[in-house]
């Protein structure tokens, strides 16, 4: 303070414009590192939702070659799946700038493998549709295809 | 009337729970539904000059062999050029179902057909 005194006017205007400058800096350090945070915090969210969505498909695979799956329900179940990759595309897209998600494709794929297939047609009024094991090779190889892709997906994510 | 829109909802006006893909299968299959609507409405509209609509949106889910053999059929019988022609899908909360049926299902049966003859 008692530095403060000894200063003449032209030493004020320089006080003052070095203030002024430190206030400034730190103004745009804060809200580039909010922007910042937040571009994280979205990159974050999407990358879990893809986990998420990784980890449902594993539990499905599991309860359909368990027998807890009837027709009706696996179609519905891939109908909501479906919208959900349809959504998430979309938002790739605008968001990220990610043109390559490949998981739609993959999906409806194994959506024809699955509902295409004899034996689950012939479950239409059974209580549960029944996977032989040669079918199920063929749909746990798609399956892994989409795990593959929603990983791919989770770098280009991390990377944009 | 040329150029009128004949307009069908699948969820409305046939079921919630399209079935599997032959009627000894069960109820509501794809083959019925081309036999019992399909055929007809499109018989109809070849006739007046107009299009046919088909609005899937609304059901609880389809199996691909539903609107394989539904759509197939049809192929099977009018032939993909008059089917292009008066053909229009509605899909609008699963937009690759109007792909499937225009890009694979309506050329892999014509081929079919092509080899019948």
């Amino acid at each position: 303070m008692l530095l403060l005194c000894y200063l003449n006017s032209s030493d004020w205007i320089n006080v003052s414009g070095i203030a002024v400058n430190a206030i400034l800096g730190i103004a745009i350090a804060l809200i580039i590192s909010k922007r910042i945070s937040n571009k994280r915090a979205i990159k974050d969210y999407f990358m879990n939702e893809i986990k998420n969505i990784r980890e449902d498909y594993r539990k499905f695979l599991i309860d359909l070659f368990g027998g807890k799956f009837t027709f009706n329900s696996t179609n519905n179940w891939f109908q909501v799946m479906n919208m959900r990759l349809i959504n998430l595309e979309e938002t790739l897209k605008n968001i990220h700038k990610i043109s390559n998600f490949g998981a739609k494709d993959l999906n409806h794929d194994l959506r024809d493998i699955i509902t295409n297939h004899q034996d689950f047609n012939d479950a239409f009024n059974k209580s549960s549709v029944t996977i032989s094991q040669l079918h199920k090779q063929e749909i746990v190889k798609k399956q892994a295809e989409i795990s593959k892709s929603l990983m791919d997906t989770i770098i280009d994510i991390n990377n944009s | 009337m040329e150029n009128s829109i004949k307009k069908y909802s699948v969820a409305k006006e046939f079921t919630n729970y399209p079935g599997p893909r032959y009627k000894n299968q069960g109820e509501d299959s794809g083959q019925k539904f081309f036999e019992n609507v399909l055929d007809k409405l499109m018989a109809d509209v070849i006739e007046e000059g107009g299009k046919l609509e088909i609005d899937l949106d609304g059901t609880a889910g389809y199996a691909s062999s539903f609107l394989d053999e539904a759509f197939g059929e049809l192929v099977l019988k009018y032939s993909m050029g008059v089917v292009l022609r008066h053909l229009l899908v509605v899909s609008e909360l699963e937009p690759d179902w109007k792909e499937m049926i225009f890009k694979e299902t309506i050329p892999e049966w014509e081929e079919k057909r092509l080899e019948k003859i």
